[in-house]
Protein backbone atom coordinates (compact mmCIF):
# COMPACT_ATOMS: atom_id res chain seq x y z
CA UNK A 1 0.00 0.00 0.00
CA UNK A 2 0.82 3.19 -1.06
CA UNK A 3 1.87 5.81 2.30
CA UNK A 4 -0.09 8.53 2.60
CA UNK A 5 0.97 11.49 1.84
CA UNK A 6 -0.73 13.78 3.96
CA UNK A 7 -0.34 14.03 7.99
CA UNK A 8 -3.01 12.21 9.86
CA UNK A 9 -5.95 14.82 11.98
CA UNK A 10 -5.00 14.84 15.36
CA UNK A 11 -8.05 13.06 16.15
CA UNK A 12 -7.44 10.16 14.90
CA UNK A 13 -4.26 9.80 16.34
CA UNK A 14 -5.51 10.64 20.08
CA UNK A 15 -7.79 7.91 20.04
CA UNK A 16 -7.74 3.73 19.41
CA UNK A 17 -10.52 0.89 19.35
CA UNK A 18 -9.97 -2.67 19.20
CA UNK A 19 -11.68 -3.60 15.56
CA UNK A 20 -13.53 -6.33 17.31
CA UNK A 21 -14.35 -5.60 20.66
CA UNK A 22 -14.62 -1.66 19.89
CA UNK A 23 -13.25 -0.98 23.24
CA UNK A 24 -10.82 1.90 23.51
CA UNK A 25 -7.48 1.28 23.87
CA UNK A 26 -4.77 3.58 25.64
CA UNK A 27 -2.68 5.99 23.82
CA UNK A 28 0.40 7.24 24.96
CA UNK A 29 1.11 11.00 24.18
CA UNK A 30 4.10 10.35 23.19
CA UNK A 31 3.39 7.86 20.19
CA UNK A 32 0.34 10.37 18.90
CA UNK A 33 2.97 13.36 19.24
CA UNK A 34 5.18 11.09 16.83
CA UNK A 35 2.85 11.18 13.89
CA UNK A 36 3.42 14.93 13.84
CA UNK A 37 6.53 17.03 12.96
CA UNK A 38 8.29 18.32 16.81
CA UNK A 39 6.80 21.77 17.17
CA UNK A 40 4.14 22.06 14.44
CA UNK A 41 0.65 22.95 15.95
CA UNK A 42 -0.65 19.58 15.70
CA UNK A 43 2.26 18.44 17.63
CA UNK A 44 1.87 21.08 20.65
CA UNK A 45 -2.08 20.09 20.71
CA UNK A 46 -0.88 16.50 21.21
CA UNK A 47 1.59 17.05 23.63
CA UNK A 48 -0.87 19.53 25.91
CA UNK A 49 -2.94 16.92 26.47
CA UNK A 50 -3.31 15.83 29.48
CA UNK A 51 -1.64 12.09 30.12
CA UNK A 52 -1.07 10.13 33.50
CA UNK A 53 2.33 8.84 34.76
CA UNK A 54 3.22 6.35 32.16
CA UNK A 55 1.97 9.33 29.48
CA UNK A 56 -1.10 7.63 28.53
CA UNK A 57 -3.56 10.22 27.21
CA UNK A 58 -6.15 10.81 29.57
CA UNK A 59 -9.50 9.13 27.61
CA UNK A 60 -12.03 11.73 29.63
CA UNK A 61 -9.89 14.98 28.90
CA UNK A 62 -9.58 13.75 24.95
CA UNK A 63 -13.27 13.08 24.60
CA UNK A 64 -13.99 16.84 26.38
CA UNK A 65 -11.67 17.87 23.58
CA UNK A 66 -13.57 15.84 21.04
CA UNK A 67 -17.00 17.23 22.18
CA UNK A 68 -15.69 20.53 21.72
CA UNK A 69 -14.04 19.95 18.17
CA UNK A 70 -17.72 18.70 16.97
CA UNK A 71 -19.47 21.61 18.78
CA UNK A 72 -17.90 24.00 16.73
CA UNK A 73 -17.40 21.44 13.51
CA UNK A 74 -21.06 21.89 13.81
CA UNK A 75 -20.81 25.55 12.21
CA UNK A 76 -19.56 23.80 8.89
CA UNK A 77 -22.37 21.60 8.56
CA UNK A 78 -25.37 24.31 10.07
CA UNK A 79 -23.25 27.08 7.37
CA UNK A 80 -22.90 24.10 4.42
CA UNK A 81 -26.67 23.91 4.79
CA UNK A 82 -25.63 20.21 5.08
CA UNK A 83 -28.97 18.92 6.64
CA UNK A 84 -30.71 20.05 3.65
CA UNK A 85 -28.22 18.89 0.93
CA UNK A 86 -28.69 15.17 2.59
CA UNK A 87 -32.43 15.50 2.98
CA UNK A 88 -32.90 16.20 -0.66
CA UNK A 89 -30.86 13.02 -1.57
CA UNK A 90 -32.41 10.84 1.11
CA UNK A 91 -35.85 11.53 -0.73
CA UNK A 92 -34.73 10.92 -3.42
CA UNK A 93 -33.31 7.33 -2.49
CA UNK A 94 -36.54 6.69 -0.62
CA UNK A 95 -38.73 7.73 -3.13
CA UNK A 96 -36.63 5.19 -5.51
CA UNK A 97 -37.19 2.46 -3.01
CA UNK A 98 -40.61 2.94 -2.29
CA UNK A 99 -41.25 2.57 -6.50
CA UNK A 100 -39.23 -0.46 -6.53
CA UNK A 101 -41.55 -2.44 -4.26
CA UNK A 102 -39.73 -1.92 -0.89
CA UNK A 103 -42.33 -1.71 1.91
CA UNK A 104 -42.04 -1.15 5.99
CA UNK A 105 -40.16 1.06 8.00
CA UNK A 106 -36.67 2.62 6.14
CA UNK A 107 -34.13 2.67 8.64
CA UNK A 108 -31.57 5.08 8.17
CA UNK A 109 -27.64 4.44 9.68
CA UNK A 110 -25.44 7.45 9.61
CA UNK A 111 -21.81 5.93 9.84
CA UNK A 112 -19.53 7.49 12.29
CA UNK A 113 -22.50 10.27 12.94
CA UNK A 114 -20.31 12.07 16.06
CA UNK A 115 -22.59 14.46 17.58
CA UNK A 116 -25.44 13.84 15.48
CA UNK A 117 -26.03 16.87 13.79
CA UNK A 118 -27.77 15.33 10.46
CA UNK A 119 -29.98 13.09 11.80
CA UNK A 120 -30.79 15.71 14.57
CA UNK A 121 -32.02 17.96 11.46
CA UNK A 122 -33.21 15.66 9.69
CA UNK A 123 -35.60 14.57 13.10
CA UNK A 124 -36.11 18.34 14.02
CA UNK A 125 -37.50 19.22 10.90
CA UNK A 126 -39.88 16.60 10.71
CA UNK A 127 -38.38 15.56 6.70
CA UNK A 128 -39.24 12.52 7.13
CA UNK A 129 -42.64 10.93 8.62
CA UNK A 130 -41.61 8.92 11.48
CA UNK A 131 -44.00 5.82 10.63
CA UNK A 132 -41.52 5.76 7.33
CA UNK A 133 -38.28 6.55 8.58
CA UNK A 134 -36.49 5.86 11.26
CA UNK A 135 -32.66 7.55 12.12
CA UNK A 136 -30.05 6.32 13.22
CA UNK A 137 -26.61 7.33 14.52
CA UNK A 138 -23.51 4.93 15.06
CA UNK A 139 -20.03 5.67 16.31
CA UNK A 140 -17.44 4.31 18.29
CA UNK A 141 -16.86 7.07 20.32
CA UNK A 142 -19.25 6.51 23.55
CA UNK A 143 -18.85 10.05 24.63
CA UNK A 144 -19.94 11.65 21.17
CA UNK A 145 -22.60 9.65 20.99
CA UNK A 146 -24.18 10.03 24.45
CA UNK A 147 -23.57 13.51 23.89
CA UNK A 148 -25.53 13.19 20.58
CA UNK A 149 -28.26 11.77 22.25
CA UNK A 150 -28.79 14.11 25.09
CA UNK A 151 -28.83 17.00 22.40
CA UNK A 152 -31.99 14.89 20.68
CA UNK A 153 -33.92 14.45 24.47
CA UNK A 154 -33.31 18.08 25.25
CA UNK A 155 -34.97 18.69 22.15
CA UNK A 156 -37.42 15.92 22.23
CA UNK A 157 -36.21 14.37 18.50
CA UNK A 158 -37.66 10.84 19.38
CA UNK A 159 -37.55 9.54 15.31
CA UNK A 160 -33.76 9.52 15.77
CA UNK A 161 -31.30 7.50 18.37
CA UNK A 162 -27.60 7.22 18.45
CA UNK A 163 -25.85 3.77 19.29
CA UNK A 164 -22.15 2.83 19.52
CA UNK A 165 -20.81 0.43 17.81
CA UNK A 166 -19.95 -0.63 14.47
CA UNK A 167 -22.46 0.20 11.23
CA UNK A 168 -21.60 -2.75 9.06
CA UNK A 169 -21.94 -4.87 12.01
CA UNK A 170 -25.40 -3.82 13.61
CA UNK A 171 -28.26 -6.37 14.17
CA UNK A 172 -30.43 -4.67 12.06
CA UNK A 173 -28.93 -3.83 9.58
CA UNK A 174 -29.41 0.17 7.69
CA UNK A 175 -31.62 0.29 4.60
CA UNK A 176 -29.61 3.43 3.45
CA UNK A 177 -26.38 3.97 5.11
CA UNK A 178 -25.51 7.35 4.75
CA UNK A 179 -22.16 9.41 6.32
CA UNK A 180 -20.69 12.97 6.08
CA UNK A 181 -16.88 13.64 6.36
CA UNK A 182 -15.89 10.34 6.66
CA UNK A 183 -14.41 8.95 3.78
CA UNK A 184 -11.59 11.26 3.78
CA UNK A 185 -10.13 9.23 7.11
CA UNK A 186 -10.09 6.17 5.28
CA UNK A 187 -6.75 6.02 3.40
CA UNK A 188 -5.50 3.78 0.62
CA UNK A 189 -7.14 0.06 0.82
CA UNK A 190 -9.16 0.47 3.80
CA UNK A 191 -11.22 3.34 2.02
CA UNK A 192 -12.36 0.15 -0.24
CA UNK A 193 -12.12 -2.25 2.66
CA UNK A 194 -14.78 0.54 3.91
CA UNK A 195 -16.76 -0.19 1.52
CA UNK A 196 -17.04 -3.83 0.89
CA UNK A 197 -17.79 -4.25 4.42
CA UNK A 198 -20.66 -2.00 3.58
CA UNK A 199 -21.76 -4.65 1.13
CA UNK A 200 -21.81 -7.23 3.10
CA UNK A 201 -24.59 -5.47 5.38
CA UNK A 202 -26.75 -5.54 2.45
CA UNK A 203 -27.81 -2.17 2.29
CA UNK A 204 -30.51 -1.01 -0.66
CA UNK A 205 -28.67 2.08 -1.23
CA UNK A 206 -25.67 4.03 0.79
CA UNK A 207 -24.76 8.26 0.19
CA UNK A 208 -21.60 9.44 1.38
CA UNK A 209 -20.71 13.13 2.20
CA UNK A 210 -17.72 15.02 1.50
CA UNK A 211 -15.50 17.68 0.74
CA UNK A 212 -15.04 18.05 -3.02
CA UNK A 213 -11.23 17.68 -3.33
CA UNK A 214 -10.19 21.16 -5.68
CA UNK A 215 -7.28 23.31 -5.77
CA UNK A 216 -9.31 25.98 -3.85
CA UNK A 217 -10.91 23.38 -0.95
CA UNK A 218 -7.96 24.37 1.34
CA UNK A 219 -7.60 28.04 1.23
CA UNK A 220 -11.87 28.06 1.55
CA UNK A 221 -11.41 25.47 4.62
CA UNK A 222 -8.47 27.50 5.77
CA UNK A 223 -10.71 30.71 5.83
CA UNK A 224 -13.77 28.99 7.38
CA UNK A 225 -12.03 27.42 10.15
CA UNK A 226 -9.93 30.29 10.84
CA UNK A 227 -12.46 32.56 11.16
CA UNK A 228 -14.82 30.56 12.93
CA UNK A 229 -12.97 28.05 15.18
CA UNK A 230 -11.20 28.67 18.23
CA UNK A 231 -10.16 25.35 19.13
CA UNK A 232 -6.80 24.12 17.79
CA UNK A 233 -7.56 20.87 17.06
CA UNK A 234 -11.05 22.06 15.34
CA UNK A 235 -8.97 24.54 12.90
CA UNK A 236 -6.45 21.22 12.19
CA UNK A 237 -8.59 18.95 11.76
CA UNK A 238 -11.00 21.07 9.32
CA UNK A 239 -8.38 22.26 7.43
CA UNK A 240 -6.53 19.14 6.69
CA UNK A 241 -10.30 17.50 5.80
CA UNK A 242 -10.13 19.63 3.10
CA UNK A 243 -6.37 18.60 1.82
CA UNK A 244 -7.03 15.30 2.57
CA UNK A 245 -10.38 14.81 0.48
CA UNK A 246 -10.55 12.43 -2.14
CA UNK A 247 -10.91 13.04 -5.91
CA UNK A 248 -14.31 11.52 -6.99
CA UNK A 249 -12.30 9.67 -9.38
CA UNK A 250 -10.57 7.84 -5.98
CA UNK A 251 -14.12 7.66 -4.27
CA UNK A 252 -15.48 5.99 -7.05
CA UNK A 253 -12.46 3.38 -7.79
CA UNK A 254 -12.51 2.49 -4.06
CA UNK A 255 -16.74 2.49 -4.44
CA UNK A 256 -16.29 0.36 -7.67
CA UNK A 257 -13.84 -2.18 -6.17
CA UNK A 258 -15.46 -2.61 -2.31
CA UNK A 259 -19.29 -2.87 -3.67
CA UNK A 260 -18.57 -6.12 -6.18
CA UNK A 261 -21.19 -4.90 -8.37
CA UNK A 262 -24.04 -4.75 -6.11
CA UNK A 263 -24.79 -0.97 -6.80
CA UNK A 264 -25.33 1.55 -9.50
CA UNK A 265 -23.18 4.19 -8.35
CA UNK A 266 -23.75 7.98 -9.01
CA UNK A 267 -22.19 11.19 -8.22
CA UNK A 268 -24.27 13.70 -6.55
CA UNK A 269 -22.41 17.30 -6.51
CA UNK A 270 -20.13 16.88 -9.61
CA UNK A 271 -17.67 19.93 -9.54
CA UNK A 272 -18.38 22.38 -12.03
CA UNK A 273 -15.13 22.48 -14.15
CA UNK A 274 -13.53 25.93 -13.52
CA UNK A 275 -15.28 26.77 -10.61
CA UNK A 276 -15.07 24.82 -7.97
CA UNK A 277 -16.24 27.14 -5.19
CA UNK A 278 -19.37 25.95 -5.93
CA UNK A 279 -20.14 22.41 -4.43
CA UNK A 280 -18.30 22.16 -1.80
CA UNK A 281 -19.84 19.00 -0.83
CA UNK A 282 -20.25 16.15 -3.06
CA UNK A 283 -21.42 12.54 -2.55
CA UNK A 284 -21.00 8.92 -3.85
CA UNK A 285 -24.24 7.52 -4.01
CA UNK A 286 -24.56 3.80 -4.53
CA UNK A 287 -28.35 2.05 -5.29
CA UNK A 288 -29.58 -1.50 -5.93
CA UNK A 289 -30.55 -1.58 -9.70
CA UNK A 290 -34.13 -2.30 -9.29
CA UNK A 291 -34.20 1.43 -7.61
CA UNK A 292 -32.47 2.67 -9.93
CA UNK A 293 -34.73 1.41 -12.24
CA UNK A 294 -37.45 2.84 -10.83
CA UNK A 295 -35.60 6.01 -10.39
CA UNK A 296 -34.87 5.74 -14.51
CA UNK A 297 -30.94 6.89 -13.69
CA UNK A 298 -28.91 6.52 -16.55
CA UNK A 299 -25.66 7.14 -15.32
CA UNK A 300 -23.22 7.28 -13.09
CA UNK A 301 -23.27 11.09 -13.02
CA UNK A 302 -27.00 11.45 -13.74
CA UNK A 303 -27.27 14.03 -10.53
CA UNK A 304 -26.60 16.88 -10.22
CA UNK A 305 -27.00 19.77 -7.42
CA UNK A 306 -30.72 21.08 -8.63
CA UNK A 307 -31.98 18.04 -8.34
CA UNK B 1 -25.86 68.83 13.87
CA UNK B 2 -21.94 68.06 15.07
CA UNK B 3 -22.70 64.91 16.79
CA UNK B 4 -24.33 62.29 14.43
CA UNK B 5 -21.56 60.90 13.18
CA UNK B 6 -20.60 60.03 16.74
CA UNK B 7 -24.18 58.68 16.88
CA UNK B 8 -24.01 56.86 13.50
CA UNK B 9 -20.59 55.29 15.47
CA UNK B 10 -21.90 54.17 18.47
CA UNK B 11 -24.93 52.44 16.26
CA UNK B 12 -22.50 50.65 14.13
CA UNK B 13 -20.61 49.36 17.27
CA UNK B 14 -23.81 48.35 18.77
CA UNK B 15 -24.06 46.37 15.56
CA UNK B 16 -20.72 44.81 15.53
CA UNK B 17 -20.48 43.90 19.44
CA UNK B 18 -23.58 42.04 18.75
CA UNK B 19 -22.53 40.22 15.66
CA UNK B 20 -19.29 39.26 17.63
CA UNK B 21 -21.37 37.86 20.05
CA UNK B 22 -23.54 35.45 17.58
CA UNK B 23 -20.36 34.42 15.92
CA UNK B 24 -18.94 33.87 19.79
CA UNK B 25 -21.95 31.73 21.04
CA UNK B 26 -22.85 29.78 17.94
CA UNK B 27 -20.27 27.01 18.48
CA UNK B 28 -21.21 27.07 22.08
CA UNK B 29 -24.71 24.86 21.78
CA UNK B 30 -25.21 21.99 19.68
CA UNK B 31 -28.74 21.61 19.50
CA UNK B 32 -30.64 22.20 16.01
CA UNK B 33 -33.11 24.84 17.18
CA UNK B 34 -30.89 27.86 19.32
CA UNK B 35 -32.42 30.89 18.26
CA UNK B 36 -33.59 31.81 21.67
CA UNK B 37 -30.24 31.10 23.13
CA UNK B 38 -28.37 32.88 20.55
CA UNK B 39 -30.85 36.09 20.93
CA UNK B 40 -29.56 35.70 24.10
CA UNK B 41 -26.00 35.86 23.28
CA UNK B 42 -26.30 38.59 21.12
CA UNK B 43 -28.37 40.79 23.71
CA UNK B 44 -25.70 39.97 26.31
CA UNK B 45 -22.84 40.66 24.53
CA UNK B 46 -24.75 44.39 23.46
CA UNK B 47 -25.18 44.82 26.67
CA UNK B 48 -21.53 44.15 27.69
CA UNK B 49 -20.22 45.99 24.87
CA UNK B 50 -22.26 49.28 26.60
CA UNK B 51 -19.32 49.79 28.47
CA UNK B 52 -18.01 51.29 25.18
CA UNK B 53 -19.76 54.09 26.51
CA UNK B 54 -17.69 54.80 29.19
CA UNK B 55 -14.28 54.31 26.95
CA UNK B 56 -15.53 56.71 24.76
CA UNK B 57 -16.45 58.91 27.32
CA UNK B 58 -12.73 58.54 28.92
CA UNK B 59 -11.24 58.89 25.18
CA UNK B 60 -13.32 62.32 24.59
CA UNK B 61 -11.79 63.49 28.05
CA UNK B 62 -8.32 62.61 27.37
CA UNK B 63 -8.98 64.58 23.60
CA UNK B 64 -10.20 67.49 25.54
CA UNK B 65 -7.47 67.77 27.85
CA UNK B 66 -5.08 67.97 24.50
CA UNK B 67 -7.54 70.22 22.54
CA UNK B 68 -7.33 74.24 22.37
CA UNK B 69 -10.49 74.80 23.20
CA UNK B 70 -14.01 72.91 22.80
CA UNK B 71 -15.37 74.03 19.39
CA UNK B 72 -11.92 72.55 17.79
CA UNK B 73 -12.40 69.29 19.22
CA UNK B 74 -16.10 69.52 18.27
CA UNK B 75 -14.56 70.37 14.59
CA UNK B 76 -12.11 67.87 14.50
CA UNK B 77 -14.21 64.84 15.94
CA UNK B 78 -17.09 65.83 13.32
CA UNK B 79 -14.67 65.61 10.45
CA UNK B 80 -12.48 62.36 12.20
CA UNK B 81 -16.10 60.88 12.61
CA UNK B 82 -17.52 61.11 9.65
CA UNK B 83 -14.08 59.85 7.91
CA UNK B 84 -14.41 56.41 9.87
CA UNK B 85 -17.97 56.09 9.28
CA UNK B 86 -17.30 55.94 5.75
CA UNK B 87 -14.94 52.91 6.28
CA UNK B 88 -17.42 51.49 8.83
CA UNK B 89 -20.72 52.07 6.70
CA UNK B 90 -18.89 50.49 3.65
CA UNK B 91 -17.96 47.42 5.59
CA UNK B 92 -21.23 47.01 6.80
CA UNK B 93 -23.27 48.01 3.66
CA UNK B 94 -21.23 44.79 2.09
CA UNK B 95 -21.71 42.37 4.98
CA UNK B 96 -25.29 43.61 4.43
CA UNK B 97 -25.54 42.93 0.47
CA UNK B 98 -23.73 39.41 1.20
CA UNK B 99 -26.72 38.98 3.72
CA UNK B 100 -29.05 39.21 0.29
CA UNK B 101 -26.51 36.95 -1.35
CA UNK B 102 -27.62 34.10 1.35
CA UNK B 103 -31.51 34.79 1.18
CA UNK B 104 -31.34 33.02 -2.11
CA UNK B 105 -32.56 29.82 -1.57
CA UNK B 106 -30.02 27.36 -2.97
CA UNK B 107 -28.16 25.31 -0.86
CA UNK B 108 -24.74 25.43 -2.86
CA UNK B 109 -25.08 29.19 -3.34
CA UNK B 110 -26.09 29.68 0.46
CA UNK B 111 -22.54 27.57 1.16
CA UNK B 112 -20.54 29.63 -1.45
CA UNK B 113 -21.59 32.82 0.00
CA UNK B 114 -20.52 31.75 3.51
CA UNK B 115 -17.01 30.11 2.12
CA UNK B 116 -16.14 32.70 0.23
CA UNK B 117 -17.53 36.03 1.43
CA UNK B 118 -18.58 35.46 5.06
CA UNK B 119 -15.60 33.87 6.09
CA UNK B 120 -12.83 36.51 4.38
CA UNK B 121 -15.12 39.62 6.09
CA UNK B 122 -14.98 37.65 8.99
CA UNK B 123 -10.84 37.95 9.32
CA UNK B 124 -10.54 41.50 7.68
CA UNK B 125 -12.64 42.84 10.27
CA UNK B 126 -10.16 43.94 13.00
CA UNK B 127 -8.32 45.12 10.06
CA UNK B 128 -11.28 47.09 9.01
CA UNK B 129 -11.69 48.98 12.68
CA UNK B 130 -7.75 50.26 12.53
CA UNK B 131 -8.57 51.28 9.22
CA UNK B 132 -11.47 53.22 10.65
CA UNK B 133 -9.37 55.27 13.34
CA UNK B 134 -6.56 55.46 10.03
CA UNK B 135 -9.18 57.13 8.13
CA UNK B 136 -10.18 59.38 10.75
CA UNK B 137 -6.60 59.99 11.84
CA UNK B 138 -5.77 61.27 7.75
CA UNK B 139 -9.45 63.40 7.95
CA UNK B 140 -8.49 65.15 11.52
CA UNK B 141 -4.54 64.25 12.04
CA UNK B 142 -4.39 65.71 15.78
CA UNK B 143 -3.31 64.54 19.12
CA UNK B 144 -6.96 65.07 20.48
CA UNK B 145 -8.59 62.97 17.96
CA UNK B 146 -6.37 60.34 18.37
CA UNK B 147 -6.73 59.64 21.93
CA UNK B 148 -10.92 60.11 21.29
CA UNK B 149 -10.91 56.88 19.06
CA UNK B 150 -7.92 54.97 20.17
CA UNK B 151 -9.45 53.95 23.64
CA UNK B 152 -12.66 52.70 21.75
CA UNK B 153 -10.98 50.83 18.75
CA UNK B 154 -8.78 49.00 21.27
CA UNK B 155 -11.95 47.90 22.84
CA UNK B 156 -13.58 46.87 19.98
CA UNK B 157 -10.50 44.78 18.93
CA UNK B 158 -10.28 43.22 22.20
CA UNK B 159 -13.83 42.75 22.56
CA UNK B 160 -14.04 39.21 21.04
CA UNK B 161 -11.33 38.52 23.75
CA UNK B 162 -12.92 40.25 26.87
CA UNK B 163 -16.55 37.84 26.10
CA UNK B 164 -13.68 34.60 25.95
CA UNK B 165 -12.89 35.43 29.19
CA UNK B 166 -15.85 36.56 30.65
CA UNK B 167 -17.07 32.90 29.19
CA UNK B 168 -14.43 31.30 31.02
CA UNK B 169 -15.08 32.93 34.45
CA UNK B 170 -18.69 31.85 33.88
CA UNK B 171 -17.56 27.86 33.14
CA UNK B 172 -15.33 28.09 36.55
CA UNK B 173 -18.03 28.69 38.25
CA UNK B 174 -20.48 26.48 36.25
CA UNK B 175 -18.00 23.71 35.05
CA UNK B 176 -17.88 21.53 31.85
CA UNK B 177 -17.78 24.36 29.49
CA UNK B 178 -18.15 21.66 26.33
CA UNK B 179 -21.10 19.37 27.98
CA UNK B 180 -23.21 22.21 28.55
CA UNK B 181 -25.91 22.06 26.73
CA UNK B 182 -28.02 25.43 27.81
Amino acid sequence: MAEDRYPPEISDVVIAYDPQTLARLPVRREDAAAAFSPGSEPWRVVTAMAADDAGVLDGAAVDRTLIGAHNEMQRLWEEFLHGQRVAGVLRVLIDGLRASGHRGRIRVVDVGCGIGYVLRWMASHRVFPTSEVELVGVDYNAALVAYAQRLAEVEGLTQCRFEVGNAFAMDQPGTIIISSGVLHHFRGESLSAFFASQSRCGPEAFAHFDIQRSWLAPVGAWLFHYARMRLPLARHDGTLSAIRAHSAQALFSAAEAGSGGMFRLLHFNRQIPWLPVIRTMHAVIGVRPEVAEALKLDGRYAWSAGR
Amino acid sequence: MVGWPLIALYGLGVVLTGLVGCRHAMARDARIHKERYLGRAIALAVLIGQVNILVAALGLGLGWLVSPDMATLLAELHEAGVAALSVYGGYTALVGLTFLGYAIPNTEVRSLVTVAIFGPLTLVQPAVVVAGLGAALLAAPSLAVALAFSPCVAFMLGFGRLLGRLEVWRWARRGEPELEVS
